[in-house]
C-alpha cells in the first residue's frame, strides 16, 4: 500500500504545491468532474482570485486507501476530495482529514445539520452535493406505471430486478422505510435481522446483484433486466442516450445519498480550502450545481432560487430517504455478512 | 508438480556449470522472487492478524478473529464451491484438450502451426472482453438465443444467464486453449509406432488411444488440470457477471470484502485460506502421484 501511495503522488508531481492561489480539488471523474470545472470553479475563481485545478477521483475505497497512505506520507495528492459519509468516517479514523474552523465557514448554516460531518476533534467534512438512488423501469417490458417501492416485492416482477449485491446498499434504507420505522430500525442487529430477512422476499424477483455500477448498466441497456434500484443521474444519461427507461421518485422517497468536502491532513492550503467550501454552500454554487452539474443541491431549498421545474428536474418535492450512516459506522461487517449470506444461500 | 511436468524424452543431463555464474544467474530471478512474491504474501498473512474496526478499516494487532469467522458454514461452502467449480473446470477442459490437442500433434506441420497461431491468438483477448462478450452473447437479445428459437429449440426467448452453466461454459473457454497448448508438447513426443503396434495386436484405434496413450500421458494431464484448478479456484469476474450469488466464489467474497466494506483484514484470511487450501491440494496430489508410480 506505501507503493499504492507513492503512485497517486506521482499521479501529481506538484503535490500540495502548485503555487500560493491554487487549490487542487478532486472530484468524481466524467460528467460530474467536467461540469463542475466548467461551469462552477471557475465562478469562485473569479469571486476569490484562487485558481481550482480539477483532478478527476475514482469512487470506491481502493483511493481512499491510497489517499491514506499518501497522506501518512506527508504527500498530499489534492487539496479538497469528495467523499462518502462512510469513508469520511473511515478516514477520520485513519487520521486522514483536517478539521475544519465553522468560523472560517459562514454559509455552513445554509446546510441542514445532516450534511455536516463531525467526528471527537471536530468538522472534517461539508456536504458537496447530492445525488439519488431511485427505481428505474424499462417502461417497455413493464407497462404498469409504478409508484411505490413494494412494487420490487411483487410476485408479478418474477426474474425482472437488478439490485446492488455488495456490503450494504441503499436496499437497507428502502426496505426499512417501506416495511418498518424508516432507517432507524438499522440501528440495532435485531433491526438489521428484520430487514434482511424482508429483502430475503426479493431472491426470487432479482437477476442480477450487481457490484459494480458497469454491470447494471449493461443488463439495463441489454434489457437483461427489467429495471431496478439504480443511481438517477446515470439512468437520465442512459435515458438520454436511448435507453427506453423511466425513473421513478416512488411515494415512499427515493434514496438520497451525498458527498463532501473533505480535505487530507497533509494539504496546508486552509484558508483556500475554507474560502472553497464556504464559496460551494453558497446559494449562488448550489444553484449551479442543480442547473449546470445536474446534481440534487444540499442546501436549504428556500435558499435557493430554482424555479419548481428545475428543482423538480434534479430532485424531488418527496421527502428523500436518508441513508442510515451511523448504522454502517457500527454495524457494517454484521448488514454486509448477514446480507451476503442471504443472497448466497 | 515439476516431477508431473517432465516430458516424455529428456535431453542428456546437461553439464556441470560454474557456481558463481549459476549463483549470479539465479540471483536476479531469486530477488525478484523475494520482492514480488514473498514480501507481498508476508504482508497478506500480517494483515489477516489485524485488528478490524467495524465500519472504519484496521489497525495492526494480532488476533485470530478472521480465522475464527472462516470456521462458518457460510464460508466453508463457499470455499467447498470455488473447489468444486475449478475441479469440474479442470476435468471438462482437460477431456476437450486432450484429443485435441492429440490431433493438432498428428497434422501436417502447416496445419499444425495455423491451429497453434490461432489458438495463441485468442489469448490476447482479455478476460474481461470475454467474459462480457459471453454476457452479450447468452442474453436474452443475442444472436445465440434468437438462432435457438428460430431452429425451434428454444420455445420463447429467454437469457441463459446468470447459472452454473453460463459461468462453466465461459471459464473452460478461457482456459481452454492454455490447456491445448499447455499439452501440444508432450502430444508431439508420443511415439505413434506405439499405438500402432497395439492396433496390430488387435485393439481398436479407439481402445488403443484410451488404453495406450491415455496412459502414457497421465503425467501431463495431470498438470494440465491441476494448472486449470490453480487458474479457476480464485475465479471472479465470470461467476461475478455470469453467476447468481449462489455461485459465487471466494474470489467475490475477497472483493466484497476489500472492497465494498472495507474489511481487509478478513478479505486477507479469505486469501491466507484459499492459498493454504491450493498449496495443500497440490502436496495431496504430489503425495498420491509419487505413490501411484514408484519410478518417477
Amino acid at each position: 500500500m506505501g507503493a499504492a501511495g507513492l503512485t497517486l503522488a506521482a499521479c501529481s508531481p506538484k503535490a500540495s504545491g502548485g503555487g500560493a492561489n491554487t487549490l487542487k480539488v478532486s472530484s468524481y471523474g466524467g460528467n460530474f468532474e467536467e461540469a463542475m470545472s466548467a461551469h462552477v470553479y471557475p465562478v469562485f475563481e473569479k469571486a476569490t482570485g484562487i485558481k481550482v485545478e480539477s483532478i478527476a477521483q475514482p469512487a470506491g475505497l481502493q483511493f481512499l486507501l491510497q489517499l491514506i497512505e499518501a497522506n501518512k506520507a506527508g504527500i498530499a495528492p489534492m487539496d479538497l476530495c469528495i467523499s462518502t459519509a462512510v469513508d469520511v468516517n473511515r478516514g477520520r479514523k485513519a487520521n486522514l482529514w483536517r478539521q475544519r474552523d465553522p468560523k472560517a465557514l459562514p454559509n455552513l448554516g445554509n446546510l441542514p445539520w445532516q450534511y455536516v460531518l463531525s467526528g471527537p476533534k471536530g468538522i472534517d467534512g461539508v456536504g458537496a452535493l447530492g445525488w439519488f438512488l431511485a427505481l428505474v423501469v424499462n417502461p417497455d417490458q413493464i407497462k404498469t406505471p409504478i409508484d411505490t417501492w413494494t412494487a420490487l416485492w411483487e410476485p408479478a416482477y418474477r426474474d425482472a430486478w437488478g439490485l446492488a449485491g455488495a456490503g450494504a446498499g441503499p436496499i437497507f434504507d428502502i426496505t426499512a422505510k417501506t416495511y418498518f420505522d424508516g432507517p432507524a430500525t438499522l440501528d440495532t442487529e435485531a433491526g438489521i435481522l428484520k430487514v434482511i430477512n424482508k429483502i430475503a422476499e426479493l431472491k426470487p424477483n432479482t437477476k442480477l446483484w450487481w457490484e459494480s455500477e458497469g454491470t447494471m448498466q449493461t443488463a439495463l441497456e441489454n434489457g437483461e433486466v427489467k429495471g431496478g434500484v439504480y443511481f438517477a443521474d446515470v439512468a437520465a444519461t442512459l435515458k438520454a442516450s436511448g435507453t427506453p427507461l423511466s425513473i421513478v421518485f416512488p411515494k415512499e422517497g427515493a434514496v438520497m445519498d451525498f458527498g463532501s468536502w473533505c480535505q487530507p491532513a497533509a494539504s496546508t492550503k486552509v484558508a483556500e480550502a475554507d474560502a472553497f467550501i464556504n464559496f460551494m454552500c453558497s446559494p449562488q454554487a448550489q444553484n449551479l450545481i442543480a442547473r449546470k452539474v445536474n446534481a440534487p443541491p444540499l442546501i436549504r431549498r428556500e435558499l435557493l432560487d430554482l424555479t419548481s421545474e428545475e428543482f423538480n428536474r434534479v430532485s424531488s418535492e418527496i421527502p428523500p430517504i436518508t441513508t442510515n450512516y451511523e448504522a454502517r459506522a457500527r454495524h457494517l461487517d454484521f448488514m454486509a455478512t448477514n446480507f451476503t449470506k442471504m443472497i448466497s444461500s | 508438480m515439476t516431477d508431473l511436468a517432465v516430458p516424455l524424452k529428456t535431453d542428456a543431463e546437461a553439464p556441470d556449470r560454474d557456481p558463481v555464474v549459476l549463483a549470479g544467474l539465479l540471483s536476479l530471478p531469486t530477488l525478484f522472487l523475494i520482492v514480488l512474491c514473498l514480501i507481498p504474501l508476508f504482508l497478506l498473512v500480517q494483515l489477516s492478524f489485524a485488528h478490524r474496526e467495524d465500519g472504519g478499516l484496521w489497525r495492526a494487532g494480532l488476533e485470530l478473529t478472521q480465522y475464527r469467522q472462516l470456521m462458518t458454514p457460510q464460508f466453508l461452502k463457499v470455499a467447498l464451491f470455488s473447489f468444486t467449480l475449478a475441479l469440474t473446470t479442470a476435468v471438462i477442459s482437460v477431456a476437450l484438450a486432450f484429443p485435441v490437442a492429440y490431433f493438432i500433434s498428428r497434422m501436417k506441420r502447416r496445419a499444425q502451426i495455423t491451429w497453434l497461431v490461432g489458438l495463441l491468438s485468442t489469448l490476447s483477448l482479455s478476460e474481461v472482453l470475454i467474459v462480457f462478450a459471453f454476457q452479450v452473447l447468452l442474453s436474452g437479445s443475442g444472436g445465440l438465443v434468437k438462432t435457438l428459437v428460430a431452429l425451434g429449440v428454444m420455445e420463447q426467448a429467454h437469457s441463459l444467464y446468470p447459472n452454473f452453466a453460463a459461468v462453466m461454459v465461459c471459464l473452460v473457454y478461457l482456459v481452454l486453449p492454455y490447456i491445448i497448448l499447455f499439452l501440444y508438447p508432450a502430444m508431439s513426443q508420443l511415439d505413434d509406432d506405439i499405438p500402432a503396434a497395439a492396433t496390430t495386436m488387435g485393439a481398436s484405434p479407439a481402445r488403443a488411444f484410451l488404453t495406450v496413450v491415455a496412459p502414457m500421458v497421465k503425467g501431463p494431464l495431470l498438470s494440465a488440470g491441476l494448472l486449470v484448478v490453480i487458474f479457476t479456484v480464485g475465479s471472479y469476474l465470470t461467476p461475478l457477471v455470469l453467476g447468481r450469488p449462489q455461485q459465487w466464489t471466494v474470489g467475490i467474497l475477497i472483493s466484497n470484502g476489500a472492497m465494498t466494506t472495507g474489511n481487509l483484514p478478513l478479505a486477507a484470511a479469505q486469501a491466507v485460506a484459499l492459498v493454504s487450501l491450493m498449496v495443500g491440494l497440490l502436496g495431496l496430489v504430489r503425495l498420491l502421484s509419487r505413490a501411484g508410480s514408484p519410478a518417477s
